[in-house]
């Protein structure tokens, strides 16, 4: 026993010791791209002969590595990017940048010539998928609206929320229980026209990443998943204009350097035009009314000397829905952030971030003298400082703060003199939601690597008016006031995140993670899409926050010289305080609104599995995805477990990309799941006249089972003018549901039209045969 | 709010070209419970209540009679009658009418098993003003007039509308909207709303009833209405009508105050 405890601390102390023996110094420095100066996310840097000695580049670009001092040569290794090496003799900390060419059309570029790339073995982070915006442009889609949200749908692990839907589940939970953050801030609603497209245009977007599991301790506030995606900073070299003509909208982006290489912005936009063929109507009705949706995101960056570099981001998108002079509503998501990095020496680096946050939606009704008006919404300042330190190779720690405070304007209802409504506004509530983190991504050897952390959170109900007390039956039974800031209540959650990987060989490597998750704010829905009145509000005296503990293990697998990736990956899931709803319940515009809910709990398991071609002329994936999701709660289904709505066994994408030559690229998406699990009638009856379903059990039935295929095609025309050196464009055809499957959207239940007494089910389904072109074009 | 919604998703649907099949789906099949219907109102007795069973959903009869009940409806001054089956789950009152301010108490024993209910009358609120306006054809609906009918909601209490339509003297079927409303939002304002699509022509007579009634009345309308137009499809999670009734029967009791405004399209 002795001996083995001695043997243990020895070992712990040759870890330890190792680094400090030798003559160390520290190399830092930014990763860019070689056209754009574009800082670049995730790119690894190694020491040729030894993959150990490593370091990725932060959300910012930065990156440190401590090393021993003499001859080294260091490679930068992006996926869509050309090997980066460069040699040094270290003698003292150095700082050193990383410049990347992208890889072209050009297809001799992409020769498989490094075979240690296989970080996805050797990294512990499980579940996490970055995306690669260059596939996002050629995987067709809906109306050939290139979209991030459609496209991490196609993965395992993740699924769609519905027909043409861009809201999504992540390993059983619900589409509230993603973190969606732009630039770090959340996005409330995702999503524009009832869904069918999202928010983000994605000719503004850099960097996507999605974490499904082993989410790291600086995220925090939901159960499920978290959806990072990063915008672009803008060209500091030249400028550049980047655009596209598609069937339902068009978009255009211009970039270029304030002072070269020193700053840059960019500006990018997108509008649809459905609402302008209106216009062409002859009736006056249709021509006054309006459909439309638009997006805006600009940035601006600008270092100050070496070592500073301040960023403001901000996103603008709104819907607008109007019908002739009658009735309007609009609805939309606004965000800013402003960051400073600061580089405190090679090894310490720090970002700053004030973010603001907003989501709203109006809705106005004019008849005649008669107004009306209904607007609801949620509000964040959020204040974020972080520390990534990189004391010596193969330790990272990122600790930091973060501070959130939240407005929600439950809602307001403004109506005129003559109106049948009283003007009323609900009390707004206020909330503080903070957390601290730790953690650190340590390499611990050459095939052990482990990351673990823990995140402190912790809300407090802020006073503001009434605060209600419910019996079980929903029934106000107290009712006290508070004066504003105040504190009503306080919740707090230790979060403790782990992960490790352990690498069994050059091709083989097994995972494990566990993670605790804390959800202070909560989503009201109660339709089977997502809509823009759906309201967000917060943990309170009744509604207690969400908790989810996460298990996961998986065995990683790379083949064929790292040509193919394959993985599988087992999780557990189990989750508390969940919400559903009273029988009937009235969620919008209800000062009562809490005592409508009813509080449970839920479990999701399953199987996730991936086999992916990252080179070559054909690339792409095959998943398939095995999973359970439930859910319990006293008043459904006489308490006993039953499939939650996106219940769905089994799920499988497979998604393809072809080359051929120089100027055709074709792609090819087929999905295929499960029905969703759905509530319908097992009886009926009649009530004055009327046919009246009569139902049994909660999701008791299944839609039927869903597929399609996508078909898309690029163009690369050959550049036709010698003066016009930098223009290049794109043709992009795409047809969605290629064989035009009737995909329930809905099912109807109801009297036959031509037999009162004959009932029948009537499916809806919405998209088959879609066809688009898109021409895009960039100079 | 619920029809801005339905509105929205319906032009997305016309806009996207919405496709719709009857289809085959393999449903469970459901034990029959009681459905129990009695509106009972403050005029015109006698009222009728009427006793049926549930079928399974693609059972393709009518729904089943329920005979031999014993009903008593009694009030909170200790009036009871008993009612009258006048032929196969059809029962009938004698006299009683619902009066302002009491509650009344419905029992229903059948095959051994008894059912109850309890409905409180609120006051009746008069509608002072109805008329009639023009709609031009749209979206493929027929022209005609649509009536709307005003009142002023007392401030003093909490109150629950449901308006109905008669036009020449018949009930209008309004498949599945019940114009309901209640004074959550609008408390002491002068309400009217436009009953719509109910659609008269020139010359036709038509009459608006108001029916106050008390809350388990208008929540159970209001989830009824829910359910009613497409078996619930639109709702994340369809389920029954709240329960009016104690002994796990299905269906109302609703008693209610009337108020009557008509006028003659011209």
């Amino acid at each position: 026993m002795y001996l083995s405890i001695k043997r243990l601390f020895t070992g712990v102390f040759c870890v330890l010791g190792f680094a400090a023996q030798a003559q160390n110094s520290t190399v830092s420095g930014e990763v860019r791209d070689a056209s754009t100066g574009e800082s670049l996310i995730g790119v690894v840097i190694t020491m040729a002969g030894k993959p150990s000695m490593g370091a990725t580049s932060n959300a910012y670009g930065f990156y440190s590595l401590t090393l021993p001092q003499g001859q080294v040569t260091l490679v930068a290794r992006f996926i869509g990017y050309e090997n980066d090496t460069q040699r040094l003799n270290l003698t003292s900390n150095q700082k050193l940048n990383f410049n990347l060419k992208p890889i072209g059309k050009d297809l001799k570029a992409v020769e498989i010539t490094d075979t240690k790339e296989n970080d996805n073995l050797t990294k512990p982070q499980m579940g996490t998928t970055k995306l690669d915006m260059k596939e996002i442009s050629v995987i067709p889609v809906l109306l050939g609206e290139k979209d991030i949200l459609k496209t991490i749908q196609l993965l395992p692990g993740v699924k769609a929320a519905g027909e043409g839907n861009s809201g999504f589940y992540v390993r059983g939970g619900g589409a509230d229980q993603n973190l969606i953050l732009l630039d770090e801030a959340t996005v409330y609603n995702a999503s524009h026209l009832l869904g069918f497209f999202s928010t983000f245009n994605s000719d503004a977007i850099k960097d996507v990443t999605l974490y499904k599991g082993g989410m790291p301790a600086e995220y925090g506030g939901r159960l499920a998943s978290v959806l990072d995606v990063r915008m672009r900073d803008g060209n500091d070299k030249q400028f550049g204009v980047e655009g596209g003509i598609g069937a339902i909208s068009s978009r255009l982006t211009i970039d270029g350097p304030i002072v070269k290489e020193k700053g840059s912005f960019i500006i990018s936009g997108r509008r649809t035009y459905a609402d302008m063929f209106l216009k062409l109507s002859p009736d006056s009705t249709l021509n006054s009314s309006k459909l439309y949706f638009y997006d805006l995101n600009a940035k601006l960056n600008y270092r100050l000397g070496d070592k500073d570099r301040i960023f403001l981001s901000g996103y603008f998108g709104r819907d607008n829905f109007g019908f002739a002079e009658t009735f309007g509503f609009d609805w939309g998501n606004a965000t800013g952030t402003l960051r400073w990095n600061h580089i405190y020496n090679d090894k310490l680096f720090s970002n700053t971030s004030l973010i603001f946050s907003n989501y709203d939606y109006r809705i106005n009704l004019t008849a005649g003298e008669n107004t009306f008006g209904i607007s609801s919404g949620v509000k964040d300042w959020n204040f974020k400082q972080d520390f990534h330190y990189f004391p010596r190779n193969g330790i990272s720690i990122k600790t930091g703060v973060n501070v959130n405070y939240h407005t929600f304007l439950p809602g307001k209802v403004t109506a005129g003199e003559a109106s049948s409504f009283t003007p009323t506004e609900f009390d707004l509530q206020y909330a503080l939601e903070s957390a601290v983190y730790l953690q650190n991504d340590h390499q611990i050897n050459p095939r052990l690597a482990m990351s673990y952390g823990i995140r402190v959170s912790m809300f407090n109900i802020l006073g503001n008016g009434n605060v209600y007390r419910y019996d079980g039956e929903g029934n106000v039974t107290d009712t006290t006031n508070y004066n504003r800031g105040e504190i009503v209540e306080t919740y707090y959650g230790f979060e403790p995140r782990f992960s490790m990987s352990y690498l069994i060989n050059e091709k083989n490597s097994v995972k494990f993670s566990y993670n605790r998750s804390q959800q202070y704010i909560h989503l009201l829905s109660n339709s089977t899409t997502s809509t823009p009145t759906d309201l967000w509000i917060p943990s309170s005296v009744n509604v207690k926050p969400q908790t989810g503990d996460q298990i996961a293990g998986g065995w990683f697998h790379n083949f064929k010289e790292n040509m193919y990736e394959f993985s599988s990956e087992l999780y557990y899931k189990t989750l508390i305080n969940q919400i559903d709803y009273r029988n009937g319940a009235e969620l919008t515009l209800n000062e009562n609104v809490e005592g409508e809910l009813l509080s449970g709990k839920g479990r999701a398991y399953g199987a996730e599995f991936l086999i992916r071609k990252r080179k070559g002329k054909l690339t792409g994936w095959v998943g398939y995805t095995i999973s359970r999701t439930e859910r319990k709660f006293t008043q459904i289904n006489d308490n006993t477990w039953f499939p939650a709505r996106q219940d769905r066994l089994h799920d499988v994408s497979v998604v393809a990309i072809y080359q051929l030559g120089e100027k055709w690229t074709f792609s090819g998406a087929f999905v295929y799941y499960t029905g969703n699990a759905v509530t319908f009638p097992s009886g009926r009856y009649t009530v004055d006249g009327l046919t009246v379903p009569y139902f049994t059990e909660r999701n008791g039935y299944r839609m039927p089972d869903y597929h399609r295929l996508d078909f898309g095609a690029t163009y690369y025309p050959k550049k036709a003018n010698k003066r016009w050196k930098r223009y290049e464009s794109n043709w992009n055809f795409s047809v969605y549901n290629i064989y035009g499957r009737q995909n329930a959207f809905l099912i109807n239940f109801r009297e036959s039209a031509t037999n009162p007494d004959q009932t029948e089910a009537v499916q809806v389904s919405l998209f088959r045969w879609i066809p688009s072109v898109t021409y895009n074009f960039k100079f | 709010m619920k029809r801005v919604l339905i509105f929205s998703l319906l032009t997305i649907s016309v806009i996207f070209s919405a496709c719709q099949k009857v289809i085959d789906v393999d449903l469970n099949s459901a034990d029959p419970k009681l459905v129990i219907e009695f509106l009972l109102g403050d005029s015109m007795a006698p009222y009728t209540l009427k006793l049926t069973r549930t079928v399974d959903y693609f059972d393709g009869g009518v729904v089943p009679q329920v005979s031999g009940a014993v009903i008593t409806l009694t009030d909170d001054l200790g009036n009871s009658e008993q009612l009258t089956e006048v032929q196969p789950g059809r029962y009938i009152t004698g006299f009683t009418q619902a009066v302002a301010g009491r509650t009344y108490f419905l029992n229903v024993t059948v095959d051994g098993e008894t059912y109850s209910a309890t409905s409180r009358t609120p006051s009746e609120v008069p509608l002072d003003t109805i008329y009639g306006e023009y709609v031009p054809p749209f979206f493929g609906n027929v022209a005609g007039y649509v009536t709307t009918a005003g009142f002023t909601d007392p401030a003093a209490e909490v109150n629950y509308y449901r308006q109905r339509v008669y036009i020449n003297g018949e009930l209008q079927d309004t498949a599945g909207i019940f114009y309901l409303v209640d004074d959550r939002l609008s408390n002491g304002r002068y309400l009217q709303f436009p009953l719509f699509p109910i659609f008269a022509e020139l010359n036709d007579t038509v009459e608006v009833e108001m029916w106050s009634i008390d809350k388990p009345a208008y929540d159970y309308y209001t989830t009824l209405e829910d359910i009613a137009t497409d078996g619930g499809a639109a709702s994340a999670s369809p389920g029954n009508p709240v329960t009016m009734m104690s002994g796990g029967a299905l269906g109302y009791f609703i008693t209610g105050s009337v108020s009557r405004a008509r006028y003659v399209v011209q």
